[in-house]
């Protein structure tokens, strides 16, 4: 797995190449603590290129809902495929946490 | 009397989470040549996944130098897949499904994995034979 970020005018975009698991969590975990951080308040995580993932993955999502909420920060998956919305799905988290289909332009 | 036609694969890999990729490949290579629906597949492969991390985590501690054995039986309707360990046995008992909302208010994700493996299996056994834990999974294929 590897991870790539990009700051746009608006989004702090975080990418997820390949797949994500409980052996590399603790990366992507690392990753959004840094965004909060440095006080980012859009992050988006693009799975254009996110292979697979497991509820490792899926976890570190859900450990930060609340503290997005009480920061005020806006939190969203773009990309997402059929697979890891079935995923989604299957546990109700599509009603926890924005899906959207990219990362809105913003010049 | 009918003879039901199985088939049986053994797999078996160290106890860490590098390992992980690994069982998926095994799990996903040997249902593909076996013309099972990749959605199915895909599900599998999760489910497996899911169940070794857990082993790794709970049964074993992430304790160095631990083996799971990984039996998939291939049936004419089900496939059905053991998943065995030594370490710690899981008390079924002790786990209630927490909802979804319970652990988006803890910010703890502990459970999501099971939580999956139950909604994804059509069974989930645990038993113990003397020393060795026995995670059965069973998915319907048809």
């Amino acid at each position: 797995m590897k991870i790539e970020t990009e700051k746009t005018s608006n989004y702090f975009v975080i990418k997820v190449i390949g797949d994500l698991d409980a052996s590399n969590c603790i990366d992507l975990d690392k990753e959004i603590a840094k965004a909060i951080e440095q006080n980012q308040n859009s992050i988006v995580i693009d799975c254009q290129n996110l292979d697979y993932v497991s509820s490792a993955g899926l976890g570190v999502f859900i450990s930060y809902i609340e503290e997005f909420k009480s920061k005020n920060i806006y939190f969203a998956l773009s990309h997402v495929s059929e697979r890891i919305m079935e995923i989604l799905v299957l546990l109700g988290l599509d009603k926890l946490i924005n899906v959207i289909e990219k990362v809105p332009y913003d010049g | 009397m009918t003879v039901e036609s199985q088939l049986k694969y053994h797999f078996s890999i160290n106890a860490h989470f590098s390992e992980l990729r690994n069982v998926r490949n095994f799990v996903k290579s040997t249902l593909k040549n076996q013309n099972i629906k990749i959605g199915i597949i895909d599900n599998l492969v999760l489910v497996v996944d899911e169940v070794c991390s857990n082993t790794i985590e709970h049964s074993y501690q992430k304790r160095d130098n631990q083996t799971i054995m990984i039996d998939m039986i291939l049936k004419e309707n089900e496939i059905e897949i053991d998943i065995m360990d030594n370490g710690i046995p899981f008390e079924k008992e002790k786990y209630s499904s927490p909802s979804i909302f319970q652990l988006v208010k803890s910010a703890s994700p502990g459970g999501l994995g099971l939580m999956l493996v139950y909604k994804i299996a059509d069974l989930v056994e645990y038993t113990k034979i003397d020393n060795l834990n026995i995670c059965k999974i069973v998915k319907k294929i048809s």
